[in-house]
């Protein structure tokens, strides 16, 4: 599974970083930082809420 | 009422239907499930998560202050009142001073402050939850934040109901009864600031950092900071107020429900989310597309339309949301928009989470079985939902 960040879609929220602090990064100003990544098989029930969390739809799977 | 005349969430629509219902979710949840949108008061009322996140995403869509300023105050707030890039220009100034990990670092204090509180109201056998922690516990922490004389505290909070819950029964009433208290915040800040310039060296907060910042080279003009003070001040002062009181109100109304909580504690995080969907203080915010748009089946937004958009309703939509109703602990999807949607989204919902996540911790843990007087539970649901009187025993 891949999840990503559509950067220009992040408004601050950081519901992500509020679900999980270490798998949904924010930079100074409160922004994801979350980038476009492979999701190794035991995190990917917590990169699911923190990805359904936003309620920007900033934050997707990539199956 | 004609389109024209502007519409006034303080006087119409919605908000009026559920002036003062404890469970006003059960109106917003049928308004979206069976209505999707409706026109009234001359304003387009939205109830629906994907149609309000449409609005708010458009780049053709003015926020609050699309037809000017409001809260008694001349022009617009900056910076829920602006759009385009000059909006961009404050947010990029603003958002590190409220971001998660500046406000994390006041924690401690948000806890000390909490925990005094609390065991005060346990060796007093109780008292009003509103009046004892509700209302200080967020206005300190606020006035520390932004740099605002603690001692000043009731010359605060009589500023901010007179902004926020002010007298009257038409829009000129309001507004002039808002310009009371604007006026006396303008004279208060007048003197406050030259004086804080003076020593501006000793302080951290956000008032001086401020007064540091600069756009293009140039220093911030005293008219915008005491615009951006005016909003921080009424925003941050009056909502996690309200916030708390309603989830504490709701623990009181289900103690079955307070009672996992205080055993299984790891839960606060997930159930803080849960209770602000559910609650939705702030019901709703004004839109102003400036172009048509299309939500699709049939809904068309037609440009220079009032949009109020319903977070409230949006929060407890059974198209979006599975079983709304139910306050779960364990839900997967936690995308509401308590904080509203878009670029406005709250600034402050960092501070505001933080402060509802301590200071709810702490009372289960101090208090884990207040015993709350339900016939005295009174709940005010205009301009921000709040518990107004929350007596309890313990």
């Amino acid at each position: 599974m891949r999840a990503k960040l559509i950067p220009n879609r992040c408004v601050g929220h950081a519901q992500c970083f509020a679900v999980n602090e270490d798998l949904f990064p924010i930079d100074d100003d409160g922004y994801s930082t979350f980038g476009d990544r492979e999701i190794g098989p035991g995190d990917e029930a917590p990169i699911r809420q923190g990805v359904s969390a936003c309620p920007e739809q900033a934050l997707v799977i990539v199956e | 009422m004609d389109t024209v005349t502007r519409f006034d969430p303080r006087i119409s629509g919605l908000s009026q239907q559920v002036k003062d219902l404890h469970d006003p979710q059960l109106v917003y949840m049928a308004k979206a499930r069976d209505v999707r949108a409706e026109y009234i008061d001359g304003a387009l009322h939205l109830y629906r998560h994907e149609d309000i996140l449409a609005v708010n995403k458009h780049p053709d869509v003015l926020g609050n202050g699309g037809r000017g300023g409001s809260f008694g105050h001349d022009g617009r707030l900056i910076p829920l009142e602006i759009d385009g890039p000059d909006h961009r220009k404050w947010r990029r100034v603003l958002d590190p001073m409220f971001s998660p990990k500046r406000v994390g670092l006041m924690e401690e204090q948000i806890r000390e402050l909490a925990r005094g509180i609390l065991e005060g109201v346990r060796a007093d056998g109780g008292g009003d939850l509103n009046d004892l922690l509700c209302t200080p516990l967020p206005c300190q922490t606020f006035l520390s934040l932004v740099g605002a004389p603690l001692e000043d505290l009731e010359f605060f909070l009589e500023f901010k109901e007179g902004i926020i819950h002010p007298k009257g029964e038409t829009t000129e009433e309001i507004d002039a009864n808002m310009a009371v208290a604007g006026g006396k915040l303008l004279e208060y800040f007048d003197t406050f600031l030259k004086e804080k310039r003076t020593r501006l060296d000793e302080y951290d907060d956000v008032i001086a950092n401020l007064m540091r910042a600069e756009f293009d080279g140039e220093p911030i003009n005293e008219f915008d900071l005491i615009n951006v003070l005016f909003l921080l001040l009424f925003a941050g002062l009056d909502t996690v107020t309200a916030s708390l009181s309603c989830i504490l109100a709701w623990f009181g109304k289900n103690p079955d429900r307070r009672a996992e909580l205080v055993t299984e504690p790891d839960l606060l995080r997930v159930a803080i989310e849960e209770l602000v969907r559910f609650e939705s203080p702030v019901p709703s915010g004004m839109r102003y597309p400036q172009t048509d748009i299309d939500l699709g089946d049939g809904l068309i937004v037609p440009a220079d339309t009032q949009v109020n958009a319903f977070w409230a309703a949006a929060n407890v939509d059974p198209t979006y949301h599975a079983d709304p109703l139910r306050v779960d602990f364990h839900r997967e999807k936690l995308s509401h928009m308590a904080f509203a949607s878009g670029i406005h989204r709250c600034i402050g919902s960092h501070l505001a989470r933080l402060e509802l996540k301590v200071a709810v911790g702490e009372t289960l843990r101090i208090l884990p079985e207040y015993d709350l007087d339900l016939s005295a539970l009174t709940y005010d649901n205009v301009a921000v939902r709040t518990a107004t009187s929350i007596p309890v025993s313990v």
